[in-house]
């Protein structure tokens, strides 16, 4: 088990899984919603967005969204967190989604810059200094990521272009762009 | 093994029962999640004691999964998700006795428990992949009879002390039992049978022991 990952898992906060709001792709989602047999509109949220990111899909009258990791709160004062992050009784955290966890939280802190791989732990109360960088795993998982990045763009892309087409898109929900991802990623 | 028939789940084989784990399961689960034993699993006097029950001070015990701080009555590890569905929170590494949960072994084939707590209509017994939940089920029977193996060995030979050395120790021992099979497995390969586990758990029960001794 590389060095990054065995120390992300024995952390007790993962307070990364609470700052961060985890922009998937189609392939996260439609992964974890077979992992876990859940339908992907009731694990995602589509979180409006202003700007116009590459994954930025169309819904109704042409508000734009991002697909991210449903958020809860454990109580009414903690901060929200991800919806698979498991508490256990001595208040340790744990991913509920193992291996099937988002491209993203898979490569947590890693980063790639100018081709040169660093970890970036903003939002993260833990001590990373003492970790190894595996820079070849990490630029392999990161590239994967870009790629799959690339791909859920172009099916954006294409979704957009269709809902051009439709004369009215009022009813147009977040589900509706859920059944086309799972068109679009077949098991 | 998850099927279709888990799909509206909502978790009530996680919840109002006590989850009997072998040493494997603890063990993996320990790994896997980067975990240590009393973080996710009780050791108690077990009421209705089996082959794989230990001592530990004057009582018989097994190891049991814990119970949710939050909802006490469920599975520490089990997710609540929107729409009143519960999942499994360590899927790939749960217990392999919720892995072949709701079925049973019935004149050596696959039959649906007769306790079970989902709707048996849900499963479609036409269509399920019999060799596979087989296979699965003799992987567990397996276990089974090692962690008994283990737990006769250590019944025999522990020393009697309080309980919380003696539970610090059975992990310990545990660990080392564990390490030493998983060990075995991958190096014999398919060769790796039950009797060969059995003689790498002997071997490193024996070492143990002789230690605690010295």
């Amino acid at each position: 088990m590389a060095q990054r990952v065995e120390h992300w898992l024995k952390c007790r906060e993962k307070s990364c899984c609470s700052y961060y709001v985890v922009y998937v792709t189609g392939a996260d989602a439609t992964r974890i919603a077979r992992t876990l047999s859940v339908p992907p509109w009731d694990i995602t949220v589509a979180v409006a967005c202003d700007d116009e990111p590459p994954d930025a899909f169309v819904l109704a009258n042409g508000a734009r969204h991002r697909l991210a990791l449903a958020r809860t709160r454990v109580s009414a004062d903690a901060e929200p967190s991800c919806e698979f992050l498991v508490r256990l009784p001595d208040g340790a955290a744990r991913c509920g989604l193992g291996d099937a966890r988002p491209l993203p939280c898979r490569t947590f802190p890693s980063e790639m810059i100018d081709g040169t791989v660093r970890f970036a732990a903003e939002g993260c109360v833990c001590d990373w200094s003492g970790v190894d960088v595996d820079a070849a795993h990490d630029a392999e998982l990161l590239r994967a990521e870009m790629r799959a990045r690339e791909q859920y763009a172009g099916l954006v892309a294409q979704w957009n272009a269709y809902v051009a087409t439709l004369a009215r898109t009022a009813d147009l929900t977040h589900r509706d762009f859920c059944r086309f991802l799972l068109d679009e990623y077949p098991p | 093994m998850s099927t279709d028939a888990c799909a509206g789940c909502t978790g009530n084989c996680c919840r109002d029962v006590v989850v009997r784990v072998t040493g494997f399961d603890a063990w993996r689960i320990r790994h896997a999640q980067q975990l240590a034993y009393d973080q996710f699993v009780e050791v108690r006097p077990d009421e209705d004691p089996v082959a794989e029950t230990f001592r530990i001070g004057d009582e018989s015990c097994s190891l049991f999964l814990g119970k949710s701080a939050v909802d006490p009555a469920a599975c520490l590890f089990l997710m609540n998700l929107p729409g009143d569905v519960r999942r499994c929170g360590i899927y790939a590494d749960r217990p392999t006795v919720c892995a072949v949960y709701p079925m049973t072994l019935r004149y050596g084939s696959i039959e649906l428990r007769e306790d079970v707590r989902c709707t048996p209509a849900d499963w479609n017994m036409a269509t399920l992949d019999y060799p596979r939940w087989r296979e699965a089920f003799l992987g567990y029977a397996v276990e089974r009879r090692l962690f008994g193996r283990f737990a006769g060995a250590w019944n025999l030979r522990a020393p009697f002390e309080e309980a919380e050395p003696a539970r610090e120790r059975f992990f310990r021992h545990l660990d080392a039992v564990t390490e030493a099979m998983v060990a075995a497995r991958d190096r014999l390969g398919a060769d790796g049978t039950e009797a060969a586990l059995g003689a790498a758990l002997d071997a490193a029960c024996a070492m143990l022991f002789e230690e605690d001794t010295r």
